[in-house]
C-alpha cells in the first residue's frame, strides 16, 4: 500500500485529535487538575462527563500518552462499546490485567507506577457489570486507576460515581469550534465562499467539534476542490431546505389535515427525516416568525418531544409528524 | 425471467436516471480514494440498493456481481447458536442484522471484526465492504457497538448502511458517516422511465394510463414498474389496485358503520387475515388512517391522529401487535360514538364549543 494512499484515508477526526493535553481546547478546569495529577503521584480514579465530542476521550489518550510514551500500549487497556464488556469479561479479562504489576521503571526510564485502563462510552454497561468493578477498583489501586467516560452520568451506578473524581467536560463555545475548523481549513487546502459556511456548520452540529469536522471532511469529500456552499454543508448534513418548513407551516395554518397529508407524504418521499424535522421545527418555534402564545408553544412543545421520543424508538415517521401536525392544527383553531 | 425492475435496473452510477448530480459526486469521491463509512437513507422504492450496487461496481469492478450466498454461524456468550444468510462476493459482504432480533449487536461485532482482520484483495482498495441493510432496524445495543469499531478499523473496512429512515439512527453513528438521501423519482420521471420500460417490452400502453400508474405509485418506482407488469401479465386494460387497500378501507368503513364489540371482535379477523399475507403493520396503520380521515367528521380528526400514533408506538415497543392495534379500534369507535351522541344532543353549541 503506497504512502499516498494511507495518508488519505486518515478521518480528519484522528488525524487532529490533540497529540498532547495541553492542546485540548477550553476544558481549562479539567485540564489543570489533571496536570498537577501528573506531576505528583496521587492520581485519582477519573469520570469524564459530557455531550459528545467535548473532548473526554482526546484527553484521557492524550494524558496517558504523555505519562506513559512509548510504553503506552502495554500500560492502557482500552475497552469502548464494541468489544464485548459483560460480566464475564469484566471479571475475567478487566482484572486480570488490573492485578499485573508494574515496575517504576523500565529500560532506565521513569514511568508512573500504575496502569489505566479506560471505559469510554460506559453508560452503554450494563447495571451488573458496572456493580462488578467496584471491589476491583478498590482493591487494585495499588497498581491500577480506571477511567470512566460517558455522556451521561446519570448512568453510571453511585457506587462508582463515589469511588471517582469527576470531570464535566462543558459544551465547546462556538469561536474555539471556529477557530480549530479554520485551522483544518487552512491546512487541507479547503476555500469556502465566505465565513457564514463556518458558522452554518457549527450552527447544525451544535458544538460537538467531531461533528463539524466530520461534516467538514464529508462536505469536502463531494466537492472536492470545489468552493464549498452552505448549500452543501447543509447537504451532508441532512438539514431540510426552509422551504419545506414553510410549506409545512402553511399547510398547518390552512386547518388542512388533507394538505399536512400531502406535504408529509412528500417529504417522506425525498428521504428527509422526521426526526429532522421535528428539530428545524423546535427551531421555528422558538424562532421570530412564530406568533403563537406561549401557552400554545408550550402545547406544541411538548408534542414535538413525544413524538421525538417515540420516533427513535422506532415508531412510524408519518404517523408521529402527522401527530404534531394534527396538534399545531388544532392550536391554531382554538386561537 | 427476471422481473422488469431487476432487468433494467442501472447497473453503473453513470447510468442512474434521476439525482445525477449526486451521482457525480459520488464518482468523484471514489476516484479520490478517500472513501468514508456511508449512511444510505430513503423511502423505500426509491433506488437506495441500486446505488449502493453502483457504488460497489465502481469501487470494485465487475466481480462484486458474482455473490454467494454464505451461512454464518454465530455463538452468543451463552453457547446459543444463530444462523444468519449473507450475501457476499470476494469484496464485501451484505448482512442484515435485524433477522435475528435481539441479538443483532453480536452479529454487528462479529462480522466487523472477522471482515475487519482480512482487509482488502485487491492493491488498490485496501478495504472491504460491510453493506448492512434494514439499518433502521437496529438495536440500540448494536448500534453503540459500532461506534468506535467504525473508527478504529477505517483502514480495512467500510460500512454503507442502509436504511428506510435516518431518524433510528443515533447520532453518534450519523456524525461518522456520510449520509446519502436518496429521493425518490417525481412523478413525471416514473412516467419516462415506465415509458422507456414499456417500449423495451413492446407493450402497447396508452400515456394516460401510464401517468395514472405513476400517480398510484406514490413516488415508489419498484412498485410501478410492479403495477405496469401486473398489468401486463393480466392483459389488463385499467390498474390493478392492490386488494389490500381495499381490504383495509373496507375495516374503516365497519369501524364508523355504528360501533359496537361485535364490531371490534370482526376487526379482529380482518387484521389476522391481513397480517397472514404480510402486510406490515405500518402500512396497515397509514392506509387505515388514510381512509378514515376521509370519512369522519373534521373536529374529529385530532383525536384520531394522536390515537393512531399513540397505539403505533405501543405497537412497536410491545410484543403482541393484535392487542395494541385492538385497543386503537375500540378507543376510537369509543370517540366516535361519543362525539356522536354529543353532536344529536347540542347541535347548535357544536361549532362554538369547539
Amino acid at each position: 500500500m503506497s504512502q499516498e494512499v494511507k495518508r488519505v484515508m486518515v478521518p480528519w477526526v484522528e488525524k487532529y485529535r490533540p497529540k498532547n493535553i495541553d492542546e485540548v481546547v477550553y476544558q481549562e478546569e479539567a485540564v489543570n487538575v489533571l496536570k498537577q495529577c501528573l506531576k505528583g503521584d496521587d492520581f485519582p480514579n477519573l469520570l469524564f462527563y459530557g455531550p459528545p465530542g467535548t473532548g473526554k476521550t482526546s484527553t484521557i489518550l492524550a494524558l496517558a500518552r504523555e505519562m506513559f510514551q512509548d510504553q503506552f500500549s502495554s500500560r492502557v487497556l482500552e475497552l469502548n462499546a464494541s468489544d464485548e464488556r459483560g460480566i464475564a469479561v469484566i471479571r475475567e479479562k478487566v482484572k486480570r490485567f488490573a492485578q499485573q504489576t508494574v515496575s517504576r521503571s523500565e529500560n532506565g526510564n521513569k514511568y508512573p507506577p500504575f496502569k489505566i485502563i479506560v471505559l469510554d462510552e460506559a453508560d452503554s454497561m450494563t447495571q451488573s457489570a458496572q456493580a462488578c468493578l467496584r471491589r476491583i477498583m478498590e482493591k487494585e489501586t495499588k497498581s491500577t486507576r480506571f477511567c470512566i467516560i460517558c455522556n451521561y452520568i446519570s448512568r453510571i451506578i453511585d457506587p462508582i460515581v463515589s469511588r471517582c473524581s469527576k470531570f464535566r467536560f462543558k459544551p465547546l463555545q462556538q469561536d474555539l469550534v471556529m477557530e480549530k475548523l479554520a485551522t483544518i481549513c487552512n491546512s487541507e487546502n479547503i476555500s469556502l465562499e465566505n465565513d457564514v459556511v463556518l458558522t452554518e456548520l457549527i450552527k447544525v452540529s451544535g458544538g460537538d467539534l467531531r461533528k463539524a469536522i466530520t461534516f467538514l471532511q464529508t462536505a469536502y469529500r463531494l466537492k472536492g476542490d470545489e468552493i464549498l456552499t452552505i448549500n452543501d454543508v447543509r447537504e451532508v448534513t441532512g438539514y431540510i431546505p426552509e422551504n419545506w418548513i414553510d410549506m409545512f407551516v402553511e399547510a398547518c395554518q390552512k386547518q388542512s389535515y388533507e394538505n399536512v397529508e400531502d406535504v408529509l407524504n412528500s417529504m417522506v418521499a425525498e428521504g428527509f427525516s422526521g426526526a429532522q424535522l421535528l428539530n428545524q421545527l423546535h427551531d421555528w418555534v422558538l424562532g421570530e416568525n412564530c406568533l403563537l402564545t406561549d401557552e400554545q408553544i408550550s402545547e406544541l412543545i411538548e408534542a414535538l418531544a413525544l413524538a421525538d421520543y417515540r420516533l427513535l424508538e422506532g415508531a412510524d415517521e408519518f404517523l408521529q409528524t402527522f401527530n404534531v401536525a394534527s396538534v399545531f392544527i388544532q392550536l391554531l383553531g382554538k386561537k | 425471467m427476471a422481473l422488469w425492475c431487476d432487468r433494467y435496473r442501472p447497473t453503473s452510477l453513470n447510468k442512474l436516471d434521476y439525482n445525477k448530480e449526486q451521482a457525480d459526486y459520488l464518482k468523484r469521491m471514489i476516484k479520490s480514494n478517500d472513501f468514508p463509512h456511508l449512511l444510505v437513507y430513503g423511502a423505500p422504492g426509491s433506488g437506495k440498493r441500486t446505488r449502493v450496487q453502483c457504488i460497489l461496481r465502481e469501487i470494485y469492478g465487475p466481480g462484486v456481481d458474482k455473490t454467494r450466498i454464505e451461512h454464518l454461524t454465530i455463538e452468543t456468550p451463552s453457547n446459543k447458536k444463530l444462523e444468519l444468510n449473507s450475501i457476499a462476493s470476494n469484496y464485501h459482504i451484505e448482512v442484515n442484522p435485524s433477522d435475528i432480533g435481539i441479538q443483532d449487536r453480536l452479529v454487528v461485532q462479529d462480522v466487523m471484526k472477522n471482515i475487519a482482520q482480512s482487509g482488502g484483495l485487491v492493491d488498490k482498495v485496501p478495504f472491504k465492504v460491510i453493506v448492512i441493510s434494514e439499518a433502521h432496524k437496529l438495536s440500540k445495543d448494536a448500534q453503540h457497538s459500532l461506534r468506535r469499531t467504525m473508527e478504529k478499523y477505517i483502514s480495512t473496512l467500510r460500512l454503507i448502511m442502509v436504511a428506510d429512515t435516518s431518524s433510528t439512527i443515533l447520532p453518534p453513528i450519523k456524525s461518522r458517516c456520510l449520509l446519502l438521501r436518496v429521493a425518490a423519482p417525481s412523478t413525471d420521471k416514473i412516467s419516462q422511465i415506465l415509458e422507456f420500460v414499456a417500449k423495451k417490452e413492446n407493450f402497447d400502453i396508452s400515456p394516460s394510463l401510464i401517468q395514472k400508474i405513476a400517480k398510484e405509485s406514490e413516488r415508489n418506482l419498484r412498485r410501478a414498474l410492479l403495477m405496469m407488469e401486473t398489468m401486463y401479465i393480466n392483459q389488463s386494460k385499467d390498474i390493478i389496485k392492490p386488494s389490500y387497500v381495499l381490504y383495509i378501507q373496507r375495516m374503516a368503513k365497519k369501524m364508523v358503520e355504528n360501533p359496537s364489540l361485535e364490531k371490534v371482535k370482526d376487526i379482529r379477523e380482518d387484521f389476522y387475515e391481513l397480517e397472514q399475507h404480510l402486510i406490515p403493520v405500518d402500512l396497515i396503520f397509514k392506509v387505515l388512517i388514510h381512509s378514515l380521515l376521509q370519512i369522519c367528521d373534521k373536529h374529529l380528526r385530532g383525536k384520531l391522529i394522536q390515537l393512531a400514533s399513540h397505539y403505533e408506538h405501543q405497537m412497536r415497543v410491545g410484543s403482541k401487535r393484535v392487542l395494541h392495534f385492538e385497543a386503537f379500534v375500540a378507543h376510537f369507535m369509543a370517540a366516535y360514538q361519543k362525539f356522536t351522541e354529543d353532536n344529536m344532543i347540542d347541535d347548535d353549541d357544536d361549532l362554538l364549543a369547539m
